[in-house]
């Protein structure tokens, strides 16, 4: 099983507490600190890192690009949904656009700040939001990214609301165009696993939680690892240490279970947890 | 079982949650939404059509055949979209808080609301919480004594737009959007307040507070405070936070984790200190959409609707929220302590 490093340490996200969530926040906030962890990571054989879009994670790309002391692949979690949620809480849906549409041409992409524009009149909304990914993804493109991963919030209401046309078009973009796997996060695998098999979609993989305890595998820990068991394609276990609430051997032992389960992303901070980690679940 | 309709009004972040939600969980399914801006309806239209989307809610209600109405737009619109719903015969699902004020609830409670109707003081159902309203309703610990609890989140740090920022479209600032959280679980942990003291302070909105303290006193002379800012760094996701003593131990509770200090041995409380994270107390549910506590709000809202039973925050439970809200208001405007009226 091949294990990729989580990002979510990085950047102030803990599932124990808000606390150290603001612990790793004030430790990580100098990009140095989140260099000199993933290099430990490389040194004890992790090739793959999953990163969002976060300010953050481009500063740590960009000290990673001038050290260069080891190589890392990339999977890149797209959009940044926390960010574009408070845009569109304050300033509305059009006013969102309209400041991306803004931001495009600001960046020196008139044509592509001039192609929304021209959707949003033609009504062309999913080429919209291709247009606002590739904006996103833009100042990620130059690194060794391996595969876009599609945030769980937005597959997970695409798939609630049973848009089965976004999923077409994200994938043939990611496939053709920029020459990437497409893979989807998502914390309804069940779900999930029935509309790709009705939709006839095949993601490279699909991400979703996979725990001893059960945490965020809906609609029931049973449910999930009869689909995950049943399911054709390859599955990232995520949420695999509850974030630090679950014994390390006991998570490890349970992913193992899995055949389907080919990577599993883990979040660590240090040398000896990212060695245990290593251990444990090769 | 016979499908139950739904129809949104407003989608915004949250309109799209339920909406989502309630199109999956059985046996609702979203058949309409009504949406002012003309963006968001188009979009709706095009990739889910299946549902019908107007520009007007009194249109969708009068050519809808809708069980259940589902009111997330902005505060100040909640009253007439709820007499809209209610005159079509709908069960409610609300989000926080009811009303803008308390003589807007007291309105909407005068009429006879067969319905059912369930607010989103989503907190309620929260394994965290829940654990600790146990802890409460058994008296593990012995009398609850004081509390200490504060609602933080990094969001306004520079003059922002849209109407959270209107004190006459949303109700209120920070006191109405993460206050009212607080208040509601204090309704639910201890029951009714009798008293409330508060001080506010704008920095960057211009109508509406950024910070403010206030100190409760409730029916049974338990007293605490409350910190509430939506104007301090480092809070990423809005935290509310309940630190409580009792005559034998303490407990403090977030969203994520509840931690107990027991003085004794009184099952299912052990001596001494333990911490239960949320990874330990949560199952699966049929559908997550941002949290399982919206899940399970709406769950429960479609199996009164089946039963008969009461949801646990109804309009009734909601509206004393909007009680305190206003004496809340009304003591910072007059400088004075302030009686607690629950107008229902």
């Amino acid at each position: 099983m091949e294990l990729i490093l989580g990002h979510n340490q990085f950047i102030g996200i803990s599932h124990i507490s808000e606390e150290r969530g603001r612990e790793r926040e004030k430790r990580f906030s100098k990009v140095e600190n989140v260099y000199r962890v993933v290099e430990a990571a490389s040194a004890v054989g992790f090739k793959n890192m999953i990163i969002e879009t976060h300010p953050r994670m481009l500063e740590f790309l960009q000290y990673y690009e001038r050290a260069q002391t080891f190589d890392m692949n990339f999977y890149l979690q797209v959009p940044y949904v926390q960010a574009y949620v408070q845009t569109i809480n304050q300033r509305g849906m059009t006013g969102f656009l309209s400041e991306m549409i803004g931001r495009a041409g600001l960046a020196g992409t008139s044509s592509l700040a001039l192609k929304s524009a021209f959707n949003v009149l033609r009504k062309n909304y999913l080429s919209i939001a291709l247009s606002l990914f590739k904006l996103e993804i833009m100042p990620f493109s130059k690194f060794s990214v391996q595969a876009l991963i599609l945030h769980n919030v937005l597959t997970d209401l695409l798939m609630a609301l049973e848009v089965s046309s976004a999923f077409v078009v994200f994938d043939q973009y990611v496939n053709d165009e920029l020459h990437l796997d497409f893979g989807l996060a998502t914390w309804n695998f069940s779900l999930a696993r029935r509309n790709l098999e009705r939709w006839d979609l095949h993601p490279a993989f699909v991400m979703t939680p996979v725990n001893v305890n059960g945490f965020d595998m809906n609609p029931s820990k049973r449910e999930v690892e009869t689909a995950v068991k049943e399911y054709r394609g390859d599955v990232f276990a995520m949420n695999v240490l509850g974030g630090g609430a679950f014994p390390v051997a006991a998570s490890a032992a349970y992913v193992k279970s899995f055949d389907k389960v080919t990577h599993c992303v883990v979040g660590a901070s240090s040398t000896q947890h990212l060695s245990e980690l290593k251990e444990a679940f090769s | 079982m016979e499908k139950l309709n739904v129809g949104v009004v407003g989608l915004g972040k949250m309109g799209l949650l339920h909406a989502g939600i309630l199109n999956q969980l059985e046996p609702s399914t979203l058949v309409a939404a009504a949406e002012k801006d003309k963006l968001t309806r188009n979009l709706l239209q095009a990739y889910v059509p299946q549902t019908t989307v107007y520009s007007d809610y009194e249109e969708m209600f009068k050519r809808e055949e809708l069980d259940i109405a589902v009111v997330t737009t902005p505060v100040f619109l909640h009253k007439p979209v709820i007499e809209s719903a209610l005159d079509a015969n709908c069960h409610l699902l609300v989000e926080k808080p009811l009303a803008l004020n308390g003589d807007e609830c007291r309105a909407l409670l005068r009429g006879d609301v067969k319905n059912q109707t369930q607010v989103g003081y989503n907190r309620r159902f929260l394994e965290t919480f829940k654990m600790a309203k146990r802890i409460l309703d058994a008296s593990l610990l012995g009398e609850f004594n004081f509390f200490q609890a504060q609602m933080f989140e990094t969001q306004v740090l520079r003059r922002e737009q849209g109407w959270r920022f209107d004190r006459s479209k949303s109700g209120g600032g920070v006191i109405v959007d993460l206050g009212a959280h607080v208040i509601d679980m204090l309704h639910y942990l201890a029951g009714h307040l009798v008293a409330v003291q508060g001080v506010a302070r704008s920095v960057y909105s211009e109508n509406v507070e950024d910070y403010a303290s206030i100190n409760l006193r409730f029916a049974d002379g338990l007293t605490g405070s409350l910190e509430l800012s939506w104007s301090v760094r480092h809070y990423r996701l809005p935290e509310m936070k309940i630190g409580m003593q009792f005559d034998k131990g303490t407990v403090t509770v977030t969203e994520k984790y509840i931690e107990i200090y027991s003085e004794v041995d009184n099952a299912p409380l052990q001596r001494g200190w333990r911490t239960l994270h949320l990874q330990n107390l949560t199952t699966g549910v049929p559908i997550d959409l941002g949290g399982p506590e919206y899940t399970v709000e709406d769950a429960e809202l479609l199996a009164c609707i089946r039963t008969g039973e009461e949801p646990l925050c109804n309009f009734h439970e909601a509206a004393k929220t909007n009680f305190v809200l206003d004496a809340i208001y009304d003591s910072i405007n007059t400088g004075e302590t302030q009686n607690v009226h629950y107008g229902v």
